[in-house]
């Protein structure tokens, strides 16, 4: 063994751990600096997260729903003046050209309740949408219909009639579309 | 049978023969992870994650080179945490002659000098002059070819040697300084 081996073998030789150090690795205890108890903690953290990842997307159709009902009765509230006035859905559909989908009014239901009477584009949560002015057959109440493409987000919504600010907003889609329905 | 594998100690047992065994080799372990990471604490919390891992792992018996795998194994899992690239895999070149056996030791501050070599040249020297494996253990523990080992040794001593002979100047400057004030 050389002179400079016998230097290397005497440096790390000098290297120990302190007595105290020694027996806590030993005894099977935490040393007071060490980072291990953090290592530790990243599964739980990954857990913590995960959770929280989940009750976002759980909650989130709840505050989506609550944010389209408000949306559509606020804007059938404004009661803005429509930009195509026709009875014919056909018509709109031309006049209405960048809409993507087609503004046939859904549902026998609706169809036998109310008449068209013209359109608007519009948007329901950014997504472009036709805003459809109605009247109902019996009162000649006027109520707004509001079409848009289903998209993956409102795909989540569940079918539902709510009040809001004195509008009843009902909620549905079929399969392709997504409608609101706002009626006073 | 290669020594690397010879010693063991029994955990599960009192009494206080075991417990110097387990002492001797956490310092060895310790000793070793100073090597890698030329740092105290990390390597204090090498050695003790290493420990605690094989006994989590429910190992009866801690084998020291089982032991030193276990620490180096977690040190390259730290250095790809941090994404540092020190420990690569050397080169696989011709073995160079040794001719420290002839030469004399060197001068300066041997802790420093040895923080300028990089991690896999501290470990290969730390194994092959304080524990004394051969190079054939060596490759046998790290996983490298034997002249990678041998070459870096040399390598490393000279790269010691070199810094030494740039510190030596300042050395003897600073003691004429001192011997003459």
């Amino acid at each position: 063994m050389s002179q400079l081996d016998e230097q290397i073998r005497e440096h790390y030789l000098q290297q120990s751990l302190p007595k105290e150090n020694l027996q806590a690795i030993l005894t099977g205890e935490e040393l007071p600096h060490s980072t291990a108890w953090l290592q530790r903690l990243i599964p739980l953290a990954a857990v913590i997260a995960a959770l929280l990842v989940a009750l976002s997307l759980l909650w989130k159709p709840t505050n989506l729903t609550d944010a389209v009902v408000a949306e559509i009765a606020k804007n059938h509230n404004k009661q803005l003046a429509m930009e195509i006035k026709s009875g014919d859905y056909r018509e709109l559909q031309t006049e209405l050209d960048r809409i993507p989908f087609s503004l046939k009014l859904p549902e026998k239901e609706v169809r036998s309740k109310f008449s068209l009477v013209g359109g608007r584009y519009c948007s329901i949560q950014t997504e472009l949408a036709a805003q459809l002015r109605l009247s109902n057959n019996d009162t000649g109440v006027p109520c707004t219909l509001y079409i848009t493409r289903l998209t993956d987000s409102l795909r989540q919504l569940k079918p539902t009639t709510r009040t809001v600010k004195g509008v009843k907003v009902k909620l549905w889609s079929d399969g392709r579309r997504f409608f609101g329905l706002a009626m006073p | 049978m290669i020594r690397l594998w010879d010693g063991m100690s029994w955990f599960g047992q009192s009494n206080s023969s075991e417990t110097a065994s387990c002492g001797e080799m956490v310092q060895s372990g310790y000793r070793y992870a100073v090597s890698l990471t030329h740092n105290h604490h990390d390597a204090e919390d090498l050695a003790q994650q290493a420990w605690f891992k094989l006994q989590r792992n429910g190992d009866e018996s801690i084998v020291r080179g089982r032991f030193f795998t276990t620490i180096r194994n977690l040190f390259i899992d730290s250095i790809r945490r941090k994404k540092i690239v020190e420990f690569e895999v050397l080169p696989d070149d011709e073995v160079l002659p040794d001719k420290s056996s002839e030469e004399p030791g060197i001068t300066g501050d041997l802790n420093f000098m040895l923080g300028q070599l990089k991690a896999v040249e501290r470990e290969f020297l730390f194994l092959h002059c304080a524990e004394g494996y051969t190079a054939e253990e060596i490759a046998q523990l790290t996983g490298r070819p034997r002249g990678t080992i041998l070459s870096s040794i040399s390598r490393a001593k000279a790269k010691l040697r070199k810094l030494a002979a740039k510190e030596t100047p300042r050395s003897i400057d600073a003691n004429k300084k001192r011997t003459f004030s």
